[in-house]
């Protein structure tokens, strides 16, 4: 207790001293970085689940061919979920002029549980938001229903026994996933008009759904629940397996923000190591005196070890709160851009903020602490026996393994907090080394420095240890910094241009073989680009290797999803761009020759199922059986937008099937006349609207963009405490060196000139070596991680030379500048 | 203070260097003993051992009775808290306290009560009453060394070890210092130590012993 108010005590009057500030200040920018991050991250990234939850329509659907039991209704109520039931089954529709065949969805009121349902009066007119669902008695119907039926608003259609009034055009409703490629147009009506129109007879093929929302725990309770019953026929579908190309848009979000924070966790660790030497350092004559006076090594260390903690804890604690508030503006900037109202943040942002500062500041401030106690008391008689040798970098083992588990933690994902720790470590040993050469090439040519300039790199030569911490330090801040940059800038961009402008906007689908021709003709005649067909045919796998395969014989969830429905098959002669063989090869086709009858399987597929190469396929199709052996596996970049397909079969092999063709083409906004046109000639397609998935995944990433930003922002804050610390850990030393040179008749301007002599060098190749181990670290995460082309623009060294030139130089000028303005004599005299 | 047989050797890169030579002394309570010589003799080797600072190579040291060097480096610390006062040529001041905060720590380490009214007080015996929140580089050199032997004396020392104490003072503050520390000697009872090249203040002192290459001798005292 003695000992704590002591400590305190003490840490009152350091505080006053202004002794403590770097330190501290380190820490709340450190604390106030990662918490305002995931203050942020967390609730963006809670938004952006909702915003998945949106295109599911909940956050868990369940789904049945037969009506559900009364049990699992019940569950829900009990767990106080938001339930809404839903029907949907294909429906033929009648007006006075024709039938089509339509997906009727049949929902109650409450509909939709997550996202809104967008109609509109008027064709292809702006969609307006609406919080209802229609009337009984009245029908929202898709466009294409509209175009295929030449019918319009107020008009009545038939649907079973009873007449509906089309009310409206439903241009947008959530849930709408699924499959995507097997959608005829949609027709939505109120569950209470279901039983008047007699359509659910015994023995319908109807899809029951049940819509579920709430809290996330509790959905993940009636998720296990659901499982444990165990029933047959019954599927869940949750935000997590929502739309493939959402879920790449979500973790590849999750992934830079999380990378961005990371850098800034590292900046803090290096700003925080380099304060804690300088406070151990300035410490070494209080600790002598203190021994000299009486106190044991025990006390010493419980002393600076409750200092430490009480700075770590004030510090958290502002971090947190600072971060709370720098997240609310962040917000109040980026709210409008979000789109949606975020959820409240959880707690976990301030106890893993405060986490990370107290880990952090221990793992690096304990070493030279710890090493204070050792001080010899002899100290005060002979300064320069009394000299404790600080922790070198190898000490600071523990501090890196903090820094380890806080990135790995942070990141949330192992592979890349290890990537990150792996590549803090390179650039500490390669700057350290370069350093070390660096030294002793300055060193060999010591005697030619007589200008005052190149005093500086002598100054260097003089400082070995500190020049080596200082070159680490700046190369490891400013590598995060290029890292970010690369990122932010190109990385980033590069995965913007993945999905190009005129990527496929809309899917026609349910085209008949014999109209393939007729369509290229019709895009020809309105001076449209002809765009691809493929082939599709719809096939079930029941065999893998003579063994039956079903729902049953598969545990994973991948697996189970994979065998309850059939999948699309198609055929190619030529592998397509967005496609890269993994495994085996790709058939190659002679004209006119038959090649043996083989699959190129999707990884997932082969995964999911342990198809290896050689493993032989049979598919049932339209009560056919169809086997060959897989010959390829294929990874597929589901975000591209283009026809992907799971199992593409050799040329010839499905030739007898039953196949309808497919074509992806890009629809500029103001064509939409086109659409008409082409629906009018060809009534039996379908179009399926893409334009609204892709825009909905631009979104996320533009929003991604400037989150990335905005974190990249306190990255700086964080890279400039390191730049200060860096600084002031040779300050002392340089003040009394520059009182003794002017002492001795040197001029400001001669020691100005040394000091950015010095700091500009130092600069410039932390800089240049810096830009060389981001280069590879981009390149690293580009391939690895992101799974983006490689290509780090070379613009990156320049922004390393310049920028650690200028920055460091610029800093370490106006940080240096005190040393030099002081009076000589105040300087000597307080030593 | 009982010093027996004290030898300290230091190995260099000429050999070995004996610092002190086979050093016998006893020095009584309330004894005041100035150590004089030319730099380099091993004054203040002799006094960093005396006080447990440094460790000899062989020989013993007693302290109120206890043998210093059968303690470890912590015991030494404790027995210095309790026993020993210090005063050195160059302050040795922490230049992020206040003068009174500076007189405070020891009381502070030693956990005594009201540690702030006993700083007060010795500060105000020292003349220093009116800059208790001084920083030291906001006073004078005689200032500092009077909040330093504040400091020393703060603890009521039973012995006051004290090197080169005016080494850094001109001839007028120098005095003052010295009338301080031979007052604070008698009021307190304190057994005095110091090391100085000044022929006065050491001829203010009981006993005088001069020291030459490591061997000590203890030389008349013509004032007494």
């Amino acid at each position: 207790m003695q000992t704590a108010k002591l400590a305190l005590i003490q840490l009152k009057r350091e505080w006053r001293a202004g002794e403590l500030y770097v330190l501290f200040l380190a820490l709340v920018v450190a604390v106030a970085a990662v918490t305002s991050v995931n203050f942020f991250t967390d609730r963006v990234h809670r938004a952006l689940k909702t915003q998945a939850n949106e295109l599911l329509g909940a956050d868990l659907v369940l789904s049945s061919d037969h009506r559900f039991d009364q049990k699992y209704i019940s569950k829900a109520s009990e767990l106080d979920l938001k339930q809404v039931r839903q029907i949907s089954f294909p429906s033929m529709v009648l007006s006075d002029s024709g039938n089509q065949l339509t997906w009727l969805k049949v929902v109650e009121s409450g509909f939709p549980l997550r996202g809104k349902l967008g109609v509109s009066d008027k064709l292809f007119a702006p969609e307006k938001q609406v919080k209802h669902i229609v009337e009984p008695g009245k029908v929202w119907v898709e466009p294409r229903l509209i175009t295929a039926l030449g019918i319009k608003i107020g008009d009545y259609i038939q649907i079973g026994e009873k007449q509906f009034m089309v009310d409206a055009i439903l241009s947008s409703e959530p849930g709408r996933g699924g499959d995507m490629f097997n959608i005829a147009p949609r027709v939505l009506m109120n569950y209470a008009d279901i039983a008047s129109t007699k359509l659910i007879q015994p023995g319908s093929r109807v899809r029951y759904s049940l819509l579920l929302a709430g809290d996330m725990e509790k959905i993940k309770t009636y998720r296990s629940f659901v499982t444990a019953e165990n029933e047959t026929g019954i599927r869940t579908q949750g935000v997590e397996d929502a739309r493939p190309e959402i879920r790449q848009a979500l973790s590849r979000a999750e992934q830079f923000l999380g990378l961005a924070a990371l850098a800034s966790v590292i900046l803090a660790g290096v700003a925080i190591a380099l304060a804690a030497r300088r406070f151990a350092n300035t410490h070494l004559d209080h600790c002598a005196i203190m021994r000299c006076v009486g106190a044991t090594q025990r006390m010493i260390l419980q002393i600076y070890f409750l200092q430490i903690l009480f700075i770590g804890l004030i510090a958290s604690a502002i971090g947190v709160a600072m971060g709370f508030v720098f997240h609310q503006f962040l917000i109040e900037t980026l709210g409008s851009l979000v789109g949606v109202t975020l959820p409240m943040p959880s707690a976990m942002p301030a106890f893993f903020g405060a986490a990370t500062g107290m880990v952090t500041l221990l793992g690096f401030a304990l070493p030279p602490i710890i090493a204070l106690k050792s001080v010899p008391a002899l100290r005060v008689l002979k300064r320069d026996l009394g000299i404790v040798n600080l922790p070198g970098i190898f000490n600071y083992l523990m501090g890196i393994l903090a820094l380890a588990i806080v990135m790995v933690w942070q990141s949330r994902d192992v592979k890349m907090g290890l990537y990150m720790v792996a590549g803090a470590l390179l650039t500490i040993l390669v700057l350290a080394l370069v350093a070390l050469v660096l030294l002793f090439v300055l060193r060999l040519f010591r005697q030619w420095y007589q200008t005052s300039a190149l005093f500086g790199l002598r100054n260097l030569t003089r400082r070995p240890v500190a020049t080596v911490v200082q070159m680490v330090a700046f190369g490891l801040g400013m590598m995060a910094l290029l890292v970010l940059t690369l990122i932010r800038g190109d990385l980033l961009d590069q995965w913007q241009a993945s999905i190009p402008d005129d990527a496929p906007n809309r899917f026609v689908i349910n085209i008949h073989p014999d109209q393939v021709d007729d369509l290229k003709d019709f895009f020809k005649r309105q001076n449209y680009p002809v765009p691809e067909f493929y082939p599709m045919v719809r096939g079930r796998l029941v065999e893998i290797n003579e063994q039956p395969v079903s729902e049953d014989t598969v545990s994973t969830r991948g697996a189970k999803q994979l065998l309850s429905r059939e999948l699309n098959l198609s055929w190619a002669t030529n592998l397509s761009n967005h496609n890269k063989v993994i495994e085996g090869q790709w058939w190659s086709v002679a004209p006119d020759s038959a090649i043996e009858p083989q699959f190129s399987i999707e990884k997932s597929v082969s995964e999911n199922l342990n198809i290896k190469l050689g493993d032989r396929l049979k598919f049932k199709i339209a009560g056919q059986y169809v086997e060959a052996k897989v010959s390829s596996v294929r990874e597929v970049d589901w975000g591209s937008f283009r026809a992907n397909f799971y199992i593409i079969a050799s040329p010839g092999l499905l030739g007898d099937m039953p196949a309808t063709y497919m074509s992806p083409f890009f629809l500029p906004p103001d064509k939409f006349e086109l659409l008409n046109k082409m629906l009018a000639e060809f009534a039996n397609i379908t179009v399926i609207d893409v334009a609204a998935i892709m825009s909905h995944v631009r979104q996320i990433i533009n929003r991604v963009t400037m989150a990335v930003e905005y974190v990249f922002l306190f990255t700086l804050l964080s890279g400039l405490m390191v730049l200060l610390a860096g600084i002031q850990s040779t300050h002392d030393e340089r003040t009394l060196e520059n009182a003794i040179v002017r002492t001795v008749g040197g001029s400001s301007r001669q020691i100005y000139q040394s000091l950015i002599m010095e700091f500009v060098s130092l600069g410039v190749l932390s800089g240049l070596v810096a830009a060389f181990l981001a280069t590879i670290i981009g390149a690293a995460l580009a391939h690895f991680v992101l799974k983006t082309p490689v290509d780090v623009s070379e613009s990156i060294w320049l922004i390393g030379l310049l920028g650690g030139g200028l920055g460091v130089g610029v800093a370490g000028f106006v940080g240096g500048r005190k040393a030099v303005t002081q009076p000589p004599m105040v300087v000597l005299k307080s030593l | 203070m009982n010093v027996n047989q004290l030898n300290k050797i230091v190995n260099s890169a000429d050999g070995d260097l004996v610092l002190l030579d086979n050093i016998n002394l006893e020095i009584y309570s309330a004894q005041s003993v100035a150590i004089v010589g030319a730099s380099g003799a091993g004054k203040s080797t002799l006094l960093a051992i005396l006080a447990g600072l440094d460790v000899p190579t062989d020989g013993r040291v007693l302290l109120d009775g206890q043998d210093l060097f059968s303690l470890d480096e912590d015991g030494r610390a404790q027995l210095r808290g309790r026993l020993i006062g210090f005063v050195f040529q160059s302050f040795q001041l922490l230049p992020s306290l206040t003068a009174l905060e500076n007189v405070m720590l020891p009381l502070e380490l030693l956990s005594i009560a009201d540690a702030r009214h006993k700083a007060q007080q010795v500060l105000a015996r020292v003349g220093l009453e009116k800059r208790l929140a001084h920083y030291p580089r906001q006073l004078s050199g005689g200032e500092q060394q009077r909040v330093a032997i504040a400091r020393a004396f703060a603890v009521e020392p039973k012995i006051l070890l004290a090197d080169e104490p005016t080494g850094n003072l001109d001839m007028r503050t120098g005095e003052k210092i010295i009338e301080l520390l031979f007052s604070l000697n008698h009021e307190q009872g304190t057994t005095l130590v110091l090391v100085t090249h000044d022929e006065n203040l050491a001829s203010r002192c009981d006993r005088i012993l001069h020291m030459e290459m490591g061997a000590l001798k203890e030389i008349e005292n013509a004032n007494r």
